[in-house]
């Protein structure tokens, strides 16, 4: 696996950054559009028609246009990621996801369906969107009112294929090292070993959110059991009582785990962070590299399904390939360097892989 | 590294105990030597072991100021075991062993000693002190006064099981459950962390954990106030200290305070085993904002190389088959390494 990158992008919108995003995959990651449509007079139901982000034909800034992408299939599994546009906004989309791949039935504004697996029909679940059976509905994957902003990916061009984007807008305040995160898209495949791999037939945790606030994102989210933008994933699937968990809405979604301590100023009081109390501020006075390598470090993500909230979908799911929590507050968009110069990029509490690129600020 | 391991041992006082689990230690496999020792009465080695008995009188364990040092192979590391017994000649029943002093030290309790003072370890360039630190007993008390603490529960009262790397990094675990039930009396754990989960400059990649009946157990290890884990933060650095380190839970944030779920889950549904997820110990910043622990530093230490996280909530002594059959063995909250042997209540 080697992580190919897709830096500062400046889209002039939501279906321009989508557009950019769908070519670099396409094109270093190989992945592949396998039906799509403008919305607006083109449709295939076997290849891309979309040639540009902008309006009018072959462009996806139309409403209710849409591609079907597809990772390369690498454990027998046909992963399709269904994007369309609303009719309204070209920052609102519904994402449509399939472990089986989606059927041959796609219209110029309706996207298609995908068959049938375990009693389910179709198999296929929303990534984006309002849980309201699979009719469209469509919820911000961008944030409009931070343009301009810059869209930055990273992919893995093998299996198992994971992908994180980022978007970011103008800088907390005139003068401020830190960037403000508005827009998250997260494949993470679950790392071999951390996961009964001979089972589970969908290793993925998938987290997507978008905000205006910039400060809810990432850690904040993730690892709050009442966030509306928690991880999704597949339980038991393909067993008994399958059940895609989601975003807070249905079933309680994936959370990640902190870690936790007791102690500090009420010494027998609540659990505290490790991750981000080792050094809680940020002035570098207060900061705490490793004593011997003075170095941020890192701590392991695993994904678990809420205990609780519906017990049969209760369990642990397993480490995040990507993502890594770190052991203290940064500015989002800090470099850190580990192995080679910069090969790590700090944003709101979690850490991931990175090519040293240096992230303007607006 | 592979743990061998001394099953349902039954101790009658902590004298035998120690005195046993020191003779697995240089003899079952793990093959720690004895450096020095003294039985406190007469007869005392700077070179060697001359207890030879768990009993009371010469050679003994069970007497007061009795101990001996014992060295990991191919290395300096020691641990120094005194034991603070109660030993009356004319009312033996009420003999007890359970009170002892443990010392840990990374360079080697190598000056003095008698037959019932325990030696000491050279002084650390990096803070003034003896290069060594108290596992267990009042930090008051000195060798020639030393303050002992419960290293086991009362005499007679428990099962014991012990297990040791037998090669580097050469951890090693006893633990004792009330006879006969699977509650935890007590235990004692020389965690390595694992490779690759600590800086090589790491010069003491090691924390040391005992407890009574809190051992191994969630509520006690996160806790500073209870019984965290005890090793050498900034070993051979400024600023180099002795002190407690915490096996931090895995936690969620919700609508109240976080909150760990550990022993809350099923088992996993695709191969129905339990899922072990991996112990990070550190020490957290907030445990330096506490009275008395101002200017200790704080950090990551590593991953444990012996424990797991237990996710789904069992009984102490229940075996577990990760790799191959019974190789875990649930420990409060925790897996140990184990052998499969039917552990006796």
């Amino acid at each position: 696996m080697v992580y190919r990158f897709l830096n500062t992008v400046m889209p002039s919108d939501g279906a321009d950054a989508l557009f950019q995003w769908k070519q670099f995959m396409t094109g270093t990651i190989h992945w592949t559009v396998t039906a799509s449509s403008d919305g607006v007079g083109n449709f295939s139901n076997s290849v891309d028609i979309l040639s540009s982000g902008g309006t009018g034909n072959n462009g996806l800034n139309n409403a209710l246009a849409w591609f079907v992408i597809e990772m390369p299939t690498w454990d027998g599994y046909q992963r399709q990621y269904c994007f369309q546009r609303s009719n309204f906004d070209d920052s609102q989309w519904q994402i449509t996801y399939t472990v089986s791949g989606f059927l041959t039935n796609g219209t110029l504004t309706t996207v298609p369906t995908a068959g049938s697996y375990n009693g389910v029909t179709p198999d296929q679940v929303l990534l984006l969107g309002k849980d309201s059976g699979l009719t469209q509905s469509f919820q911000p994957l961008f944030s409009q009112s931070t343009i301009p902003y810059i869209f930055n990916c990273i992919a893995d061009d093998a299996p198992p294929y994971g992908m994180f984007w980022f978007a970011y807008g103008q800088a907390e305040q005139f003068g401020s090292p830190s960037i403000r995160i508005s827009s998250i898209f997260l494949i993470d495949p679950l790392l071999p070993a951390s996961y009964p791999s001979a089972f589970d037939q969908d290793p993925y945790v998938y987290y997507i959110d978008a905000t205006t606030s910039y400060t809810n994102i990432l850690m904040p989210n993730i690892a709050n059991s009442l966030s509306q933008n928690i991880g999704q994933t597949y339980v038991r699937r393909g067993l008994t009582h399958q059940q895609f968990v989601r975003q807070g809405i249905t079933k309680g979604g994936v959370t990640a785990a902190c870690y936790g301590f007791r102690g500090g100023y009420k010494i027998n009081g609540d659990l505290v962070y490790l991750n981000y109390v080792l050094a809680p501020s940020i002035p570098a006075n207060n900061q705490v590299t490793n004593a011997f390598n003075e170095q941020d470090d890192f701590f392991p993500i695993y994904y678990f399904a809420l205990p609780g909230v519906a017990s049969q979908f209760s369990t642990y799911r397993g480490a995040s390939t990507i993502i890594s929590y770190a052991s203290q507050l940064r500015y989002n968009g800090d470099l850190l360097s580990i192995n080679n110069p910069g090969d790590y990029l700090y944003l709101n509490g979690v850490v991931i892989p990175w090519n040293n690129t240096t992230l303007p600020i607006l | 590294m592979t743990f061998v391991f001394n099953p349902n041992i039954t101790p009658q006082s902590g004298a035998d105990a120690v005195y046993q689990w020191k003779e697995f230690m240089k003899t079952g496999g793990p093959a720690w030597t004895v450096v020095a020792s003294g039985d406190g009465y007469s007869n005392y080695s700077n070179s060697g072991d001359v207890i030879t008995s768990k009993s009371t009188g010469a050679n003994g364990m069970f007497n007061k100021f009795a101990w001996f040092v014992i060295q990991q192979p191919a290395s300096t590391r020691q641990f120094c075991f005194q034991s603070l017994a109660t030993v009356s000649l004319t009312n033996p029943n009420n003999n007890s062993a359970v009170n002892w002093r443990v010392k840990y030290s990374t360079v080697g309790f190598t000056n003095g000693g008698s037959a019932n003072v325990t030696p000491t370890a050279a002084v650390s360039v990096q803070t003034g002190v003896e290069d060594a630190g108290v596992v267990l007993g009042s930090p008051l008390g000195t060798d020639a006064s030393p303050i002992g603490a419960a290293l086991f529960a009362a005499d007679g009262s428990y099962r014991m099981q012990m297990a040791a790397d037998n090669a580097a990094p050469n951890a090693f675990n006893w633990f004792c459950t009330v006879i006969p039930t699977p509650a935890i009396a007590s235990g004692f754990l020389f965690d390595a962390m694992a490779t690759g989960t600590f800086p090589p400059a790491d010069v003491d990649p090691y924390l040391i954990s005992t407890s009574l009946n809190g051992f191994a157990s969630q509520t006690a290890v996160v806790n500073i106030n209870l019984s965290p884990a005890l090793g050498f933060v900034k070993k051979g650095l400024p600023g180099e200290t002795f002190a407690s380190m915490g096996a931090a839970t895995y936690a969620l944030q919700g609508s109240g305070p976080l909150s760990s779920f550990m022993a809350d889950l099923p088992s996993n549904p695709y191969n129905n085993t339990d899922d072990l997820l991996p112990v990070v110990y550190a020490r957290p910043h907030s445990w330096s904002l506490i009275t008395g622990q101002h200017g200790i530093p704080t950090g990551y230490k590593g991953i444990s190389g012996s424990l797991k996280w237990c996710t789904t909530d069992r009984t102490t002594l229940d075996m577990l088959s990760v790799l191959s059959p019974g190789d875990r063995i649930v420990v409060g909250n925790f897996a140990f390494p184990w052998n499969n042997s039917n552990p006796i209540l």
